[in-house]
């Protein structure tokens, strides 16, 4: 109970911390958040607006981490002078940027609720039953669509490697360096997403890799799917290293 | 008894470093840093209160390593940094409430009541506090915090002298207390003159004078004579000529003569003129 | 009890302190026994340095006009009439020597400085 006041109270001491001049520059991350974006619309254009959603998400994720680390840019800052062990604090950093993740996520569902609920009642307000019922989406689901196991796995890598990523950055000391960081970051990704989404024999772009059809269509998913596992486990453990090598205490 | 003792302290930047620094920070006494801007004042705070990796060296807050101690050390020392270390976007009030939660010793009463002999108010956001208030802001932050070793990184400049002397007068109120120990860097060394007990000089990273003030400002007369006489030049310190005669610093205590002025320099002149020495 | 203090006059401040204590003593103002302020509040007062204030407190125990109850404060000492005016004699040889070497300087002879306290003693 304790260490959940305690993480309540890191936490906005984190939000109440002093903005890094990046994070005034809040453009640039909207550049990169629009350039990630339209990678995946690009791999996903011939499919449903769901599977895109399910990457946009992670982009959030990726939004979250950028901030949260970005405060522990700017030095002296409140949460570095808070009264907790460091494995504490440590931990502490990497769940702060979940937590900033979760508001994001609950405040983009009120908002989808909130404009739901605005077309129902204007839907009674003419008198008709309201237009379609929040969940039909998920019936709606063909197979070029479902996201199966396959997908399932590939969407929770690209989460933690759009978290890392985030994080990673904050760990930069030097602008350059974190931009020539992110830049590659946004190519590899491009890259990645466009191999991953030709499928052996057939035409570009027939399949998202959110998809449980893209991976049924490789001659060997099993690797395909490992492969972008170990990228992730990869990066995470990146990110946690560079944590505890720039702040575990030493001295 | 120590409050901080800093053993071989190295941060390297390149351009510039604290080289070995060894330092011993009394308890129950208030220490003035001084030096030029860019001699590494801040950044020995910084690195004193974890916002700056240190090299090499080590750092004891009280007898207490910070490795293995982190939150007894960071609760018990509060420090008013160059810049506020906080989003200044905030409101104190919002502020006010996290302190709390955060700081077990954090002493509501007297927030409130310096927040009033300030006139700071409390659902402003700080932002649009002027200079001076933010500073004053800081340091009573810092000060309600009831740590037992308060670090103050120019806490009075930018205040006007009415507020300085009541800032003054609050740190004097904190030490009343024997446990408590202040550490303060300054440019107005008016205030340093008037309540620091010991004096710390910082030159290019490293520290050329540690002396408690009295022992200091008497070891040396500062001379202002019309004429500069070869046995004046044997042990002057830092010689300024003007038009009407010469200022000097010396550490004979007997000098006298003609159309001489003898007095005990302030911690003022002592800075110029060894400075002035060095160049 | 009452102390003013001087930055700009040549004088350190502990024996500013300590002088004007001193005087209290001997002229009875502060009686035997009585407590005066801790040494933090003589600095905070005063505004100054606490072993500034630690310095004039210990040197006039160490000459027996105060003494020290551990942990209870300081208090006035009892003293003796003839410790005072030795002291008192002694300190005005130190003022007169330097009368003297002022007098030297100047080329004013022996002579004229006795005639000029005689004449300020008659007053």
């Amino acid at each position: 109970m304790n260490t959940v006041k305690q993480f309540i109270n890191y936490f906005n001491a984190a939000l109440r911390s002093p903005r890094h001049r990046r994070l005034q520059i809040f453009p640039y991350v909207c550049f990169y958040i629009l350039l990630f974006n339209g990678v995946i619309f690009a791999t996903t254009l011939s499919l449903n607006f769901y599977t895109g959603f399910l990457a946009f998400i992670a982009e959030l994720a990726f939004l979250a981490a950028v901030v949260m680390n970005g405060h522990h840019l700017c030095r002296p800052n409140l949460v570095s002078q808070m009264p907790i062990g460091t494995n504490k604090s440590l931990a502490f950093r990497f769940l702060a940027a979940l937590a900033l993740f979760v508001c994001f996520v609950l405040a983009i569902f009120l908002f989808f609720f909130a404009c739901w609920a605005i077309t129902a009642i204007f839907a009674l307000m003419v008198g008709e039953t309201p237009p379609y019922d929040f969940w039909i989406i998920y019936d709606e689901f063909d197979h070029y669509s479902r996201i199966g196991m396959y997908g399932g796995l590939f969407s929770a890598g690209y989460f933690v490697i759009m978290y890392s990523a985030g994080m990673l950055s904050g760990f930069f000391k030097r602008r350059a360096h974190r931009n020539i960081f992110l830049a590659c970051f946004a190519a590899a990704l491009f890259f990645i997403l466009l191999f991953y989404s030709v499928p052996h024999s057939e035409v570009i772009a027939s399949g998202s890799p959110f998809t449980e059809h893209c991976f049924l269509t490789m001659a060997y998913p099993e690797v395909a799917i490992t492969v972008w596992l170990v990228i992730a486990a990869a990066m995470l453990g990146c990110t946690v290293y560079m944590g505890v090598k720039r702040y575990k205490t030493k001295y | 008894m120590y409050g901080l003792e800093i053993n071989d302290l190295t941060v390297d930047f390149g351009s510039f470093r604290l080289d070995r620094l060894n330092l011993n920070i009394r308890k129950g006494c208030i220490t003035g840093l001084i030096g030029r801007n860019g001699a590494g004042k801040s950044t020995l705070i910084k690195t004193i209160m974890r916002q700056q990796d240190a090299n090499e060296g080590s750092i004891l807050y009280g007898g207490l390593k910070f490795a293995g101690h982190e939150a007894e050390v960071l609760g018990n020392i509060a420090c008013v940094f160059d810049t506020p270390h906080f989003n200044i976007g905030s409101k104190p009030k919002k502020l006010l409430k996290l302190y709390r939660s955060v700081y077990k010793n954090f002493d509501t009463e007297m927030y409130k009541r310096l927040m009033a002999k300030f006139n700071l108010p409390s659902d402003r956001r700080i932002s649009k506090f002027s200079y001076g208030m933010q500073r004053k802001y800081c340091i009573i932050l810092a000060l309600c915090r009831n740590a037992d070793i308060l670090i103050l990184d120019e806490p009075t400049s930018g205040i006007d002298p009415f507020d300085r002397s009541e800032v003054v007068g609050l740190i004097q109120d904190y030490m009343m207390n024997e446990n408590h120990t202040v550490l303060f860097s300054t440019h107005i060394t008016e205030d340093l003159d008037k309540i620091a007990d010991y004096i710390v000089m910082m030159e290019d990273g490293r520290i050329t004078l540690d002396e408690d003030k009295e022992t200091l400002t008497e070891r040396y007369r500062l001379v202002q004579s019309e004429s500069f006489t070869p046995e004046m030049e044997v042990g002057a310190l830092g010689v300024q000529k003007s038009m009407f005669g010469y200022t000097f610093l010396t550490k004979d205590k007997n000098i006298s003569g003609d159309g001489i002025k003898v007095k005990i320099p302030t911690v003022e002149e002592i800075f110029v003129h060894l400075l002035g020495e060095r160049k | 009890m009452n102390i003013l203090i001087s930055f700009e006059s040549g004088v350190p401040i502990y024996e500013q302190i300590k002088s004007q204590l001193r005087g209290q003593i001997i002229r009875g103002d502060l009686p035997p026994d009585s407590m005066l302020p801790s040494i933090r509040t003589l600095a905070r007062e005063l505004k100054l340095g606490i072993v500034t204030a630690k310095r004039a407190y210990d040197d006039l125990c160490a000459e027996g006009y105060l003494y020290t109850v551990q942990g209870k404060g300081v208090y006035v000492a009892e003293f003796d009439r003839d410790k005072a005016e030795s002291f008192a004699v002694n300190e005005i040889r130190a003022r007169l020597k330097d009368i003297q070497a002022f007098a030297k300087r100047n080329s004013v002879g022996g002579e004229t400085v006795k005639r000029l306290i005689r004449e300020i003693w008659e007053i």
